[in-house]
């Protein structure tokens, strides 16, 4: 792999390709677009009524939000929310060094 | 007239940009939303609830999002957001361990075994060379 492809960009693709899968299934499938629809309406107000409590202000927030980054930003939001995913599981760690390279990802007789 | 509007070069160049200028404005009202709820954890994590709790989150939030010094607490809280949310930890990651660049090689016999030792051993000697 290593002159194939610098790491970096190899890295960047791996990277650009988990953020855009779940874009593409949305487009194959109408069903999933309804999926991650309701998981991130759920997901944003569960994010709202952490901070402000039940109530009112909550729905209006929750629907505002809603509107903004579900609704509007939908295809800027999921890979967004993708790469949050990855990086705050600690999956990038394992993406990182887990690269074909002089480093961890390397097998120990892949240089003979 | 529809028609004739749509025939209109203009109207091709300017229909992305204010498409993209919609999306970008509708981006930083849901970011300010957003550091408007992080102001509210902040104040009501601090000194709980009640009316004067309430009124220094407007004027927080008036100064973070709206008054002059606007842009730097924004930046500020984008800095914040990007620590918290551990993008952090990935930019380091890549550019200070860079994996791919190092440490632990073959070549400082950091993951060899006996053998492969041995056999770099008599592969340099053969060639002259010496063994680290």
């Amino acid at each position: 792999m290593r002159g194939f492809l610098p790491p970096m960009i190899l890295l960047l693709l791996v990277f650009v390709v988990i953020m855009i899968i779940p874009l593409v299934l949305a487009e194959l499938f109408d069903t999933f677009k309804w999926l991650l629809i309701v998981y991130f309406c759920i997901t944003v107000f569960l994010f709202v009524k952490r901070i402000l409590g039940g109530g009112i202000i909550t729905y209006i927030v929750s629907g505002i939000l809603i509107y903004i980054f579900v609704i509007r930003l939908f295809y800027l939001f999921v890979p967004l929310y993708m790469l949050y995913l990855v990086v705050s599981l600690g999956l990038s760690g394992i993406i990182v060094f887990g690269m074909p390279g002089r480093g961890m990802g390397r097998k120990a007789g892949a240089a003979r | 007239m529809t028609i004739l509007a749509s025939l209109n070069p203009l109207d091709w160049l300017l229909k992305p940009a204010t498409d993209i200028l919609d999306t970008v404005n509708l981006l930083i009202l849901g970011f300010k939303i957003v550091v408007l709820l992080f102001i509210v954890q902040f104040v009501r994590g601090r000194f709980g609830g009640g009316p004067i709790v309430t009124i220094l989150i407007l004027v927080l939030g008036y100064v973070m999002l709206f008054s002059n010094l606007a842009p730097i607490f924004t930046t500020a809280m984008f800095i914040y957001l990007f620590i918290i949310f551990g993008f952090s930890m990935l930019v380091m990651d890549l550019v200070i361990a860079k994996p791919w660049a190092g440490g632990g090689g073959e070549e400082e016999g950091g993951h060899m075994t006996g053998k492969q030792y041995a056999e770099a051993l008599e592969k340099r000697k053969s060639i002259g060379g010496r063994m680290r």
